[in-house]
C-alpha cells in the first residue's frame, strides 16, 4: 500500500506538476496557482486516497481535472468566429479558397539552416498556443495535447463534433502561421 | 465571367477540393477516418497543390513536438524548476491548511 506525505509533495511533486501544467496553460502564474490548488484538494480529500496508485498519479489525476475545469470555464462561451483572424485562403474576388500567396506555408526545409532545438519550439508553440482565442485553445489542448476524445471534448465545453472541427481546422491554420512567422524570422 | 465559363467552374468544384476544405480533411484525417469519396478528393488534390502538401507535412511535424512534451513529461525530463520562493509559498500554504483542517 502506498501512503501519502504532504510535508513530501513540493519537493518530490512540484517540479513535475509544474512542468506538466506550465505546458497545458502556457502561463506560469496559472501554473503555479494550480500546482498549489491541486496541493489544496489533495489534502483535503486525502481520505479517498486509496493507495492502489502511487502518489503521483493520484495528484495527477488532480490535476489534470483542474486543466479541464479551466479550459471548460473559458472555451464553453459562445463565440466561435471571435478573433480577427482570417483565414489565408481568399475570397469571392479571387480563385475562392485558395491559398493566398503570401501566406501560403513556406518551404521549412529550405529557409532553415539548422533543426530546431526541442526548446525553442516548444517556447514558439506555448507562444502561439496564448494567442488563440480561448474556445481554440481549449479544443487544441484537450483533444491534441490531452488526447481526450472528441465527444468528450465536446461535452465539456459545450460544442457538437462538426463544430469541433472548425474549430480546430482554424486552430491549426492560425498555429501553423503563427509558428512559421516567429520560427523563420 | 461568362455564364459558361461559371458553369464549369461549379462543376470542378463538385470533383475537386479548394485548399480551404482540403487543409480541413488533413485535420481530420489526423483523427478520425475520412469517408471514401473525401479520401480519393484529398489525395487528388494534394497531387496537384504543393501548398497543401507542405500543411500536411508541417503539421505531422508540429503534432509530433506536440507529442515530445508529452514523452519528455513521462520520462521525467523537465525543462523548468520551481524556485525556492515558489517552494516556499506552497509549503506554506500546505502546512496552514493542514492546520486549519486539522490534519
Amino acid at each position: 500500500m502506498n501512503e501519502i506525505k504532504p510535508e513530501r509533495w513540493v519537493e518530490q511533486h512540484g517540479d513535475y506538476l509544474y512542468n506538466y501544467a506550465v505546458s497545458r496553460v502556457q502561463s506560469k502564474e496559472t501554473a503555479e496557482d494550480m500546482v498549489q490548488e491541486t496541493f489544496i484538494s489533495a489534502l483535503k480529500a486525502k481520505d479517498k486516497f486509496r493507495g492502489e496508485s502511487t502518489e503521483l498519479t493520484w495528484l495527477m489525476s488532480i490535476l489534470k481535472r483542474k486543466v479541464i475545469d479551466f479550459y471548460r470555464k473559458r472555451g464553453s462561451n459562445k463565440e466561435i468566429a471571435e478573433s480577427n483572424f482570417s483565414k489565408p485562403f481568399q475570397g469571392e474576388e479571387g480563385m475562392t479558397g485558395h491559398w493566398i500567396m503570401e501566406r501560403a506555408p513556406k518551404d521549412w526545409q529550405k529557409e532553415t539552416h539548422s533543426p530546431i532545438r526541442e526548446e525553442e519550439f516548444q517556447d514558439i508553440m506555448a507562444m502561439c498556443l496564448s494567442q488563440l482565442p480561448e474556445k481554440w485553445r481549449a479544443v487544441f489542448v484537450l483533444r491534441v495535447m490531452e488526447e481526450i476524445n472528441t465527444d468528450e471534448v465536446c461535452k465539456e465545453i459545450g460544442c457538437t463534433s462538426s463544430n469541433l472541427w472548425v474549430i480546430m481546422h482554424r486552430a491549426r491554420l492560425k498555429l501553423r502561421e503563427c509558428i512559421e512567422i516567429n520560427w523563420l524570422q | 465571367m461568362s455564364q459558361l465559363k461559371k458553369t464549369i467552374v461549379k462543376g470542378m468544384n463538385r470533383v475537386m477540393l479548394d485548399c480551404d476544405t482540403a487543409t480541413l480533411l488533413i485535420t481530420k484525417n489526423e483523427f478520425t477516418s475520412l469517408s471514401c469519396i473525401e479520401q480519393i478528393k484529398l489525395r487528388m488534390h494534394l497531387l496537384s497543390c504543393k501548398y497543401c502538401r507542405r500543411f500536411k507535412k508541417q503539421s505531422t511535424v508540429i503534432s509530433l513536438h506536440v507529442h515530445q512534451i508529452n514523452v519528455d513529461l513521462s520520462n521525467a525530463k523537465l525543462h523548468m524548476h520551481l524556485s525556492d520562493e515558489q517552494k516556499k509559498r506552497m509549503k506554506n500554504k500546505i502546512n496552514l491548511t493542514k492546520s486549519q483542517e486539522n490534519l
